[in-house]
């Protein structure tokens, strides 16, 4: 596999409380603080962490719909490597071609005076890249690949469920054949059985079109089904990164262990035993000192208090950024006991 | 009303008045719910859990009606069972009932808390109202209501505006407010979901813990199987209005016997064994529409074992699997009048 994109070191701070009219901020809300990472070519990157953890801040800035403050994301195209930093608003627009978005929200995403042919083809026209029958054809074919009925494309959004408007949010991001799909919170709205859909269905497009996904949830379940690796993050930092199977089942980071514990088994005879945080979770305008876990984290020592840990290898693709990774020994997914 | 328990909900129906028209929202449903126990209502949006909580309260907007049945509700073993259906909507009687024997925590923490008033004299309010205890009494009642819900520092919380107070934070104080007055019944309707995965498993221990040490009883709806599995002890599964299985936690989630809650069950992700992860198995098309209810079983046309000129014409009858466990589906009414296949 080829790196498909490289994070290093972005920052998105957002100035609040401004001294005076023209005056300097009072702080920063350190959103996403210095998060570094790759995603190979046809995988799936995972981004958990609860919410304020700055993991949407992060999908956005990563397209630069919302420009960061610092740092570096580098996107490997037809074999070159495009700087996105520093892509001028025509060059950013070309790149969108290969990156976009889906929302969390369907009944929000969509706009409900468009229709549902309105909607999918919109970025088709906006770019030129299409019209007449051409257009059409491109229209039917998406609607029937993501599994839309073709009869129904003059109607309104409102006529349709939230898997079905999912539906239609996916085959517009579809449509001008992108690479790279960041994945907001894309099945958290929607009921069970139509969440099954949705995930088998991004799995599905994801073989059939060669596609590369940054998928963000808070439903650790759901990451651990969809995601081939996963990242953890904490305060606007990345706590964790490591294959899937590896993170749930032998995490190196407390937090981690905090999150799995956490996670309610769908199964009575199995009694989840949450380790429970003390306090509570600090502002991300007043990080705490050195780690910023280690208020909370019932290992801390006092070298937890004054220094960072960098994020660094702890064994072979697994990524912790814990002083204590190799002293601990925590808890995975999987010590709940043996499981169907 | 049998011995031992609190609340029993027989063959209610709610109807939604749509330009004149009454749809029906809930069909006819059936339940009962023993001293101490949790039963969980579950469900896909609009399957009517959450209305069904509501009617218990009498807390049912006004386009939406109770069309008939009853809801028999006794706190105490040794009075008649009061018909809830049968008092007024806002009269003294339900008022008496609200907050007191039987109360209620809502989804929203954000929401449900006055943004205006402090914390303490929106708890102490419940318990001035049904206790009349003096604003001392008032004021130490709060705070160890506070403390016995996990609220850091009682003392300077019973101050606090909400606005102070994180999502969790507020979910617990709401917790504290709804067993203000040591309620027989307590009705808790989505109390998770808005919140983080590590702050619902607090919560998911705070209730526990009321069941365990004060012998609540609760209703407990939710849509999350997985919430449903670590809290409950009665499960009543439900699809577009009406109770398609009801059983024991371990039952429910071990042998399943109705063809939706065998589908539910199979599409949830779990943690098992993720290096082997298979398709998920999804439940064709969705819920319909109340206006586009299909005849017949309602879940007919996105069931895979659906029988032609029965689940489409039919309305499946109770069958009983054990003694506690019912199923409304014709492949178990088959089963009985078939014993020897």
């Amino acid at each position: 596999m080829s790196r498909l994109l490289r994070v290093s070191d972005v920052k998105v701070h957002f100035p609040i409380g401004k001294q005076g009219f023209f005056g300097r901020p009072a702080g920063y809300v350190k959103a996403v603080d210095g998060v570094s990472f790759d995603i190979e070519r046809g995988e799936t990157l995972g981004l958990v962490g609860e919410s304020g953890s700055g993991k949407t801040t992060l999908g956005r800035a990563i397209l630069r719909v919302l420009e960061p403050t610092a740092g570096e994301i580098t996107y490997e195209q037809d074999g070159n490597s495009v700087d996105i930093m520093a892509l001028d608003r025509r060059g950013l627009r070309n790149i969108w071609r290969n990156m976009q978005m889906i929302f969390q929200d369907p009944y929000a995403s969509l706009n409900p005076r468009m229709t549902v042919r309105d909607i999918i083809s919109e970025p088709l026209l906006a770019n030129r890249l299409a019209k007449g029958a051409d257009l059409d054809a491109q229209v039917i074919d998406m609607a029937k690949l993501c599994g839309l009925n073709t009869d129904h494309l003059s109607r309104f959004p409102h006529a349709f469920s939230g898997g079905q408007r999912q539906r239609i949010a996916i085959a517009r991001a579809l449509i001008l054949h992108p690479e790279f799909i960041v994945c907001d919170e894309a099945v958290s709205a929607l009921d069970v059985s139509i969440q099954a859909q949705i995930l088998n269905l991004l799995k599905d497009l994801q073989i059939e079109l060669k596609l590369t996904y940054l998928f963000i949830a808070h439903d650790l379940a759901v990451v651990a089904y969809a995601c081939d690796s996963v990242a953890v993050m904490y305060l606007g930092q990345i706590v964790e990164i490591a294959p899937t199977v590896k993170l749930y089942y032998s995490p190196q980071h407390p937090y981690t262990e905090a999150l799995m514990s956490a996670i309610p088994e769908a199964d009575p005879a199995q009694v989840m035993q949450p380790v429970f945080l003390t306090g509570e979770r600090p502002s991300p305008s007043k990080p705490p000192s050195g780690c910023r876990f280690h208020n909370r984290c019932q290992y801390a020592t006092d070298i937890c208090r004054s220094e960072m840990p960098p994020l660094r290898v702890i064994l072979e693709g697994h990524q912790a950024a814990c002083h204590h990774s190799e002293k601990l020994s925590l808890k995975g997914a999987l010590e709940h006991g043996a499981r169907d | 009303m049998k011995s031992g328990v609190l609340l029993e909900v027989r063959d209610l129906h709610i109807t939604l008045d749509f330009d004149g028209d009454d749809i029906p929202v809930v069909q006819g449903i059936d339940f009962e719910l023993p001293a101490g126990k949790v039963l969980a209502l579950v469900g896909e949006s609009g399957c009517g859990k959450s209305i069904t909580a509501q009617a218990l309260l009498r807390l049912l907007s006004r386009e939406l009606r109770i069309s008939c049945g009853a809801i028999n509700f006794r706190p105490d073993e040794d009075q008649a069972p009061v018909d809830i259906v049968s008092l007024g909507k806002d009269g003294k009687e339900i008022r008496a009932i609200r907050g007191n024997q039987m109360s209620m925590i809502f989804q929203e923490p954000m929401s449900s808390f006055s943004p205006i008033h402090r914390i303490g004299d929106q708890i102490g309010e419940v318990i001035e109202l049904h206790l009349k205890l003096s604003k001392a009494e008032t004021r130490t009642r709060v705070i160890e209501l506070l403390g016995k819900v996990g609220i850091p520092d009682p003392e300077r919380a019973v101050d606090q505006y909400p606005h102070s107070f994180s999502g969790g934070m507020r979910q617990r104080a709401m917790i504290a407010k709804s067993l203000a007055c040591d309620p027989a019944v307590l009705i808790a309707d989505e109390p998770t979901t808005a919140l983080d995965v590590t702050i619902q498993a607090q919560i998911l221990e705070i209730m526990r813990n009321l069941k365990d040490e004060f012998g609540m009883s609760m209703i407990f709806i939710t849509h999350d199987l997985g919430v449903v599995a670590q809290i409950a002890d009665e499960v009543a599964i439900m699809y577009m209005g009406k109770i398609v299985e009801k059983g024991p936690v371990m039952e429910i989630f071990k042998s399943p016997q109705h063809p939706y809650t065998i589908a539910l069950l199979s599409a949830i992700p779990r943690l098992g064994k993720l290096s082997n992860r298979r398709k998920l198995t999804s439940i064709q098309g969705s819920v319909p529409s109340l206006f586009e209810r299909p005849a017949g079983c309602a879940f007919h046309p996105r069931c895979d074992s659906f029988i032609a000129t029965r689940c489409d014409t039919h309305i499946p009858a109770k069958s009983l699997t054990s003694a506690q466990h019912e199923v409304h589906c014709f492949l178990h009414e088959a089963v009985e009048a078939e014993p020897a296949a």
